[in-house]
């Protein structure tokens, strides 16, 4: 007959889980520790608006937000905003450069089962420091830990641009909200089912009404469009009476949003060739030199400022060669995207050979503005994904959990005192406890057997260090 | 331990109570309640249900905790306010007929679709720094369909009553509401979004699915109340149509009758002699057919056509099938 497997404790599994977890956040925290990144705390509940600002289209309506006394608060669904917004508090000039590590529970509505509303991140922040130097710094920071920790596996590191992509797009003329629209559809180019073809139909849908109005030519120049627009809805509006009803909106607002509707009745050329080239930097997912290579061909010589970003994403690389990080880890997705709005520059993932995402970040110079600062201030970042990267692993804090039993005829008092100088040295050890990783037995003497040796209170030095040896 | 009761939950006050207890006495399910202060009353044709009256949303929730084991509400209501142990058991009684919908102001006149509203939307948080603010009583309806339309930055502005009125006083941008006629939207100046429609709203019954499971009785009664219902919703339809025709003999009249599709009836023409009516030695027949109401004038055109005189039509008050469909559905559902 088969025999069933055997069935987990799920306390057990509970407690496994809390440990590795603990031993990942210890190992990552002396490890950014080490690169000057300070540990601070930000509370789990702040006010909403914090992370909506600049909060995604897929994010926003999966943050757990609430009110309270008039206020909307949310629960903490990462550290970046929170992060800016210190900063800005303190230094809202910027000029200070702070190195910053975040440690703890986010919150994010977006799986089914409850338990995984809550998830364990370590974030590290580098506000004040722009420049390529900056984002070498924390990529090749965050791969580095994955190292320390992921003795036998190279985690391996994509990197893309939003701020290359959203100059490129610029050279095309768009409309504010039709770049915007472009810009928070990008996951969809990754997307089999959706791809161009989906982007395509959405914008298509969007223009559509707008195709439908009379094809009168637009008045010259704003100012003069304006006025007359302006003109001829005071005359309707007070003629009808509609204008009772506003709204929050003014007439001006109206009239402005009605000119650039029919602005955009005339972009369709420009959309198209915008689509064609994002059909072709879409595809663009390769080693640096090659995919530099392939960006390059889809700059126009003439565009500076894109070819400027280009070349510092390029010494940025070569600059993580420098840090013991080689090209062969690295591939280049310059559609890389994120759900969160804020980010400006360059964005990366780190994932395992399977293609588990472990952790990833990016360059955000203008979200301390938004959040309050005078100016945009050079800021880049990254998330650990520590409770995936603890089921990863198996950390060693685990095997140094010792379980204390004893013969009934000891007395207590023996059996409290061995425990108290083991602990004294650093030992963790329970009484009588179960699911440790290794035994000792206390016998009717108060003598300790382990590893097929007897030790006296006495000889206490000599059986710590046969324990510590044992824990390596 | 098994219900002695039924307890079933109506609308005490809004827009479909009166038209509940009209509807359910013309299913001939008369609702008496001995006096019009006390939230109680009860159902003569089935003696075991005792009628409590509750606010729409009450009906709802006393359902759904079982202190109702039956209600009828509106399936708006029923949308807003999701629960796994309440089911939907006929979510079409044919009143109450509503719509939640989108409104903004009419001088918004750059707003035509939703996808307008997304740009709105986008607008007010980059040149006002604000949310757009909706005005509703809805909040999981609307939250859910202006997310589903891509519009993810707003704020809901709850209240209660006078929503129509606050793009006008100024504490909203727009409205998420019921609207029937849309007389009240125009009166305040505004206007529907026409792909802004949320849900298509009528009267429905809705009953609580573990004790629809667990007690008998409550199937029982719930059986008894759709035969009622069904019968009648089904009657609606159909109209009883009788007239008068010369011919030779039943066969021949019948064979006339049924040769249009439109006048076979639900089984096909009853026909029955008239004794001694016209003394000029003809024969006359009288035909009862059961005719669907969209048919009618075709029926009675082919009736004329083939020598039908003295038509008379009547409503048809039941129609009961061989089964309650609706029944035979929750039967399905409960398993």
């Amino acid at each position: 007959m088969q025999q069933s497997p055997p069935l987990r404790d799920p306390l057990q599994t509970r407690r496994a889980r809390h440990r590795d977890l603990k031993g990942v956040s210890t190992r990552l925290e002396r490890h950014l520790d080490r690169y000057g990144y300070d540990r601070i705390e930000t509370p789990l509940v702040q006010d909403a608006e914090l992370f909506l600002t600049k909060a995604g289209d897929q994010i926003v309506n999966r943050l757990f937000t609430f009110e309270r006394s008039g206020r909307e608060l949310s629960l903490r669904p990462e550290f970046t905003a929170p992060a800016a917004h210190l900063y800005v508090t303190h230094y809202p000039t910027g000029g200070k450069v702070i190195r910053w590590q975040f440690h703890g529970a986010i919150f994010e509505d977006s799986a089914q089962v409850y338990e995984e509303f809550q998830r364990f991140t370590i974030g590290a922040e580098l506000i004040g420091a722009g420049g390529y130097a900056a984002d070498a710094e924390i990529i090749a920071m965050a791969a580095l830990g994955l190292d320390d920790l992921y003795a036998d596996k190279i985690t391996r590191i994509t990197i893309g641009h939003i701020g290359l992509l959203r100059e490129l797009l610029s050279h095309f003329g768009l409309d504010p909200r039709t770049s915007r629209f472009l810009l928070s559809h990008l996951s969809a180019l990754h997307d089999p089912e959706q791809g161009i073809a989906y982007l395509q139909s959405k914008l298509d849908e969007l223009l559509s009404g707008i195709a439908q109005e009379p094809e009168e030519p637009l008045l010259v120049d704003d100012s003069g469009a304006e006025v007359s627009t302006q003109y001829i809805l005071d005359v309707l509006l007070d003629a009808t009476q509609r204008g009772a009803a506003m709204g929050g909106r003014t007439r001006h607002d109206i009239v402005r949003r009605l000119l650039q509707k029919r602005r955009r009745a005339a972009e369709r050329p420009q959309i198209a060739a915008a689509l064609d080239f994002l059909q072709a930097y879409s595809t663009i997912n390769a080693s640096p030199d090659a995919a530099f290579s392939a960006i390059q061909q889809l700059i126009a010589p003439d565009h500076t400022a894109a070819l400027s970003l280009l070349e510092d994403w390029r010494s940025m690389i070569d600059q993580l060669n420098a840090y013991g990080i080689n090209a062969e880890r690295i591939r280049i997705q310059p559609t890389l995207s994120r759900s969160w709005d804020y980010y400006t520059g360059m964005l990366f993932d780190l994932h395992d050979a399977e293609g588990t995402i472990l952790g990833g970040g990016g360059r955000y110079d203008e979200l301390a503005r938004l959040l309050g600062g005078s100016t945009d201030i050079p800021a880049v970042g990254f998330v650990y994904q520590a409770d995936v990267i603890a089921e990863h692993i198996h950390d060693p804090d685990d095997m140094r959990r010792w379980g204390l039993h004893y013969d009934p005829r000891v007395s207590i008092a023996s059996v409290i005192n061995w425990a108290q100088t083991l602990r004294s040295a650093g030992i963790s050890i329970t009484l009588d406890g179960d699911n440790t990783s290794h035994a000792l037995m206390l016998d009717a003497e108060a003598q300790i057997h382990w590893n097929g040796n007897v030790y006296a209170l006495t000889d206490v030095a000599a059986l710590i260090l046969t324990m510590k040896a044992a824990e390596q | 331990m098994s219900l002695e009761r039924v307890t079933l939950a109506l609308p005490s006050k809004g827009a479909i109570a009166d038209p509940t207890t009209s509807f359910l006495a013309d299913c001939g399910l008369r609702v008496d309640k001995p006096n019009p202060r006390q939230y109680t009353g009860s159902i003569p044709a089935i003696p075991q249900i005792d009628v409590l009256f509750q606010r729409v949303t009450d009906v709802l929730y006393k359902v759904a905790d079982g202190t109702a084991q039956l209600g009828i509400t509106g399936l708006d209501v029923v949308r807003e306010h999701p629960h796994e142990d309440l089911i939907v058991i006929h979510e079409n009684l044919r009143y109450g007929y509503c719509k939640l919908i989108v409104a903004v102001p009419e001088a918004w006149v750059d707003v035509e679709t939703m996808l307008d509203l997304v740009e709105v939307a986008h607008d007010l948080r980059d040149v006002k720094r604000r949310n757009l603010r909706i005005a509703t009583t809805y909040s999981n309806l609307a939250r859910e369909f202006l997310y589903s339309r891509g519009i993810h930055h707003f704020t809901l502005v709850n209240a209660e009553g006078a929503i129509e009125a606050a793009p006008t006083i100024g504490y909203a941008d727009a409205i998420i509401d019921l609207v029937q006629t849309g007389t009240t939207l125009r009166e305040n100046h505004l206007k529907a979004v026409p792909d802004g429609v949320i849900v298509e709203s009528q009267a429905c019954l809705v009953g609580n699915r573990r004790l629809l499971e667990r007690d008998p009785l409550v199937m029982q009664t719930v059986g008894t109340m759709l035969e009622y219902i069904d019968a009648a919703l089904q009657g609606r339809e159909y109209s009883q149509l009788t007239v008068n025709m010369r011919g030779e003999s039943a066969e021949q009249i019948a064979e006339h009758v049924a040769s249009n599709p439109v006048t076979r009836g639900l089984q096909g023409p009853t026909v029955a002699p008239i004794y001694g009516t016209s003394g000029d030695g003809e024969t006359w027949f009288t035909i009862t057919i059961i005719i669907a109401n969209r048919n009618l004038l075709k029926a009675v055109e082919h009736l004329r056509a083939i020598g039908g005189t003295q038509t008379t039509v009547t409503p048809v008050r039941y129609v009961f099938l061989p089964h309650s469909p609706t029944f035979e559905k929750l039967r399905a559902a409960i398993g």
